[in-house]
């Protein structure tokens, strides 16, 4: 019995063993002989935006490109994870900022590879340079850019007989007038946390960035602050300023983003903030789709040529221990080509950053192309900031606004405390 | 004769040893599901713990810090809070959860036309998913949904709350959905437990001219006392874990308003990758359930005795 047990034992672990040595044997065939296969770790919307190029890529360079694709929370775990077991696919969706898996923290840790080289590297707009370099290395590709804009229900703008405005003042006046006509002049669905940063982050490219160009350095450095700089307090205090003059969603923090959109798209709202990728999800409830939405950038002062456009980068980069980094390289090259960028932009409602990049023929396009061409774009406020802590203290502070249970005074505290943490 | 003897006795000592393997023998059996049990639950139980006393950013390199994180969960004043939310859902959820299952089931224990379908209704929101559960509240707690609609329509529009949008009112909306959700099992374990209580006793009390205040207090309630314990702890146990439906319903706001140690853990370690502190704040949330189920426990065993 006991010799027995110990010979089907010793079978079964033979068994296991040579499965083990079968499908390792497997893998690393294909992925030895894998030389021509580009893996991948990407976002669901750069997927279906990229899917279009995957024969062309193949076909021009004699790789497949073989992605997975995650939502972006999710991903954001999966690629920490490879990254520690050193198992992370040749091409990774980087994040921007200081998190764990954002460009620069991982650049430091050494999980990625240099890409100064590349053609594509010189077409990187100055202004973001920052957010995907250090050390006079490029770390990222930037696939497109997403904004933040004021999207708008054509049919009830047309109905209560207002334009998009172009200064503070006009869009308080379009806010006033929408009201006066029984309609929610701006949905807002504070109950996700997430959607009290569009408006601010609108106000703040114009109001803090454009303005102050160093902001960043200097609150670094400690000699300015939330509560201190006048940029800030102006961002909350219009912010506010709606809020009190009843332009945004009553009763808006028991109410979702996906909430403000029914609320846009059924007509009871006007306007909606969103970043530009999110807008499909608003389309998708008008009958005529992007024909029926309107879309222009929010003014933060009463001089048009002073507004500017938070537009901040989607980044791929290349992993420090990819298998195919020549053909991880070729897949950027092959994406940057100028009309393959605006494919992918059009794809998936952003905005082509690579210099030279072709315009996207959307009303998305040519209400940020003025912009693009004046240099009047900044990255998300957020994306500079030195930890995730400030956005998180900004999620639990600012929707508060909205009900008066917390003072502008007490938000930028709030934000100041979770950046000194640094 | 000793030529035979000799086989004789092995053939009668070898087959019982074979029949009844000893105890290493048996443990070979047990390998891979020990195995099993170390690499996906021991191991990563131990790490975890160690990672709380630690810088961990969820980088390679992480240094130990002692009990630095510990010291940052104290002055932390969302985690503070944050522990008084997850202490007050779970004294809410063992104290009403418990009380209602308990009338709902001595109810359903009557011979009804109806006890079957009802039963099945009570039960029926606990075999939902957690997420459905958190959207469907969510669906219901809209300004102006079906909750707000049925308070009009009973003339009760002065009750309308923001209910999910309120720092006062939005935990105990969660609270109410978490228990609509679960008294259901509460109930199915009471039930069992009512089906054991011997019939005699009933009669032996009804000659004896008892009311039915009586009965529930002299029979039912002690009867029911191994079930009661089962009830606390699971709903004890399940409530200081609770994240799915508060994540769902409202990810922890309005400000910090439903914000449980549960959700800070995730939002510490995965969203802002400070593993090391979230693992800390994982590792307290940890004991707090280990002593209350072992307060509970020697409660019962304490009471039991006497």
């Amino acid at each position: 019995m006991l010799s027995l047990t110990r010979r089907q034992f010793g079978a079964t672990a033979v068994g296991v063993l040579a499965t083990a040595l079968t499908v390792t044997g497997c893998s690393s065939s294909s992925s030895g002989g894998g030389i021509k296969q580009v893996t991948a770790l990407i976002t669901q919307e750069q997927g279906a935006g990229m899917k279009p190029f995957y024969d062309g890529f193949g076909a021009s360079t004699g790789y497949e490109f073989k992605p997975t694709t995650s939502e972006v929370n999710a991903l954001v775990e999966q690629l920490r994870i490879q990254i520690n077991s050193g198992t992370a696919p040749d091409v990774v969706r980087a994040s921007l900022g200081s998190l764990t898996v954002g460009v620069l923290p991982l650049a430091k840790e050494g999980a990625l590879a240099d890409l100064t080289d590349q053609p594509w590297a010189k077409n990187i707009p100055e202004s973001y340079r920052a957010l995907l370099a250090s050390d006079g290395k490029i770390w990222a590709y930037p696939t497109s850019g997403q904004a933040i804009l004021m999207f708008y229900n054509k049919a009830v703008f047309a109905q209560v007989g207002v334009k998009a405005p172009t200064t503070w003042s006009d869009f308080l006046t379009v806010c006033q007038t929408l009201k006066d006509a029984g309609k929610i002049p701006v949905a807002q669905g504070l109950g996700t946390p997430s959607m009290s940063q569009f408006i601010p982050y609108m106000l703040a490219a114009s109001l803090v960035s454009a303005r102050e160009p160093d902001i960043d350095a200097k609150m670094k450095a400690g000699t300015t602050s939330f509560a201190k700089d006048p940029g800030w307090n102006e961002v909350f205090t219009k912010y506010k300023t709606l809020m009190d003059k009843g332009y945004i969603t009553p009763n808006s923090l028991g109410v979702t983003l996906d909430g403000a959109m029914k609320q846009t798209a059924s007509g009871a709202a006007a306007m909606i903030p969103l970043v530009s990728t999110n807008s499909p999800a608003l389309f998708a409830s008008f009958p005529n789709k992007a024909d029926d939405v309107g879309v222009f950038a929010l003014p933060a002062t009463d001089k048009a040529d002073e507004t500017y456009v938070p537009i901040s980068p989607e980044l791929l980069a290349l992993n420090a221990k990819a298998k195919n980094p020549a053909g991880a390289k070729a897949w950027f090259q092959y994406l940057a080509d100028p009309t393959r960028t605006a494919d992918y932009a059009k794809a998936t409602s952003s905005i082509p950053i690579l210099t030279g990049s072709n315009a996207v023929s959307t009303e998305l396009g040519a209400v940020v192309k003025p912009f693009i061409a004046n240099q009047h774009f900044t990255p998300f406020p957020n994306h500079r900031w030195v930890n995730g802590d400030t956005q998180q203290a900004f999620f639990k502070t600012a929707p508060l606004l909205a009900s008066g249970e917390i003072t502008i005074a007490k938000v930028l505290a709030a934000l100041d405390a979770a950046y000194s943490k640094g | 004769m000793t030529t035979t003897a000799a086989p004789a006795m092995r053939a009668g000592k070898n087959p019982k040893k074979g029949k009844h393997p000893t105890r290493r023998n048996l443990l070979w059996f047990a390998l891979p599901a020990l195995a099993l049990y170390g690499t996906v639950l021991i191991y990563p139980t131990f790490a975890g713990a160690a990672l709380a006393f630690t810088n961990s950013k969820g980088g390679r390199r992480a240094d130990f810090v002692g009990l630095a994180n510990f010291q940052t969960l104290l002055a932390d004043q969302d985690a503070i809070r944050s522990v008084g939310n997850t202490i007050l859902v779970t004294a809410s959820l063992v104290i009403v959860q418990t009380a209602l299952a308990l009338m709902l089931a001595i109810g359903l224990h009557q011979k009804l036309k109806l006890r079957g379908a009802l039963r099945t209704i009570f039960f029926l929101p606990f075999i939902l998913p957690s997420l459905i559960v958190g959207v469907l509240w969510q669906f219901l707690y809209n300004p102006g949904g079906p909750i707000d609609s049925v308070l009009t329509s009973l003339g009760l529009g002065s009750l309308i709350q923001l209910w999910l949008g309120s720092t006062s009112v939005a935990i105990w909306s969660v609270i109410v959905a978490l228990i609509w959700q679960n008294t259901g099992f509460s109930i199915v374990v009471y039930l069992a437990a009512l089906e054991e209580v011997p019939a005699e006793l009933y009669e032996a009390s009804a000659i004896d001219g008892a009311n039915a205040r009586q009965n529930f207090w002299h029979i039912t309630r002690p009867m029911l006392g191994p079930a009661t314990t089962i009830n606390i702890t699971l709903t004890m146990v399940g409530a200081l874990k609770i994240f799915d439906q508060i994540f769902v319903m409202t990810n922890g706001g309005p400000g910090v308003a439903t914000q449980v140690l549960s959700l800070v853990t995730y939002q510490q370690s995965f969203v802002l990758g400070n593993y090391g502190y979230g693992s800390a704040i994982a590792l307290v949330l940890t004991m707090i359930i280990a002593a209350a189920a072992f307060i509970q426990t020697w409660a019962r065993r304490r009471a039991g005795a006497n």
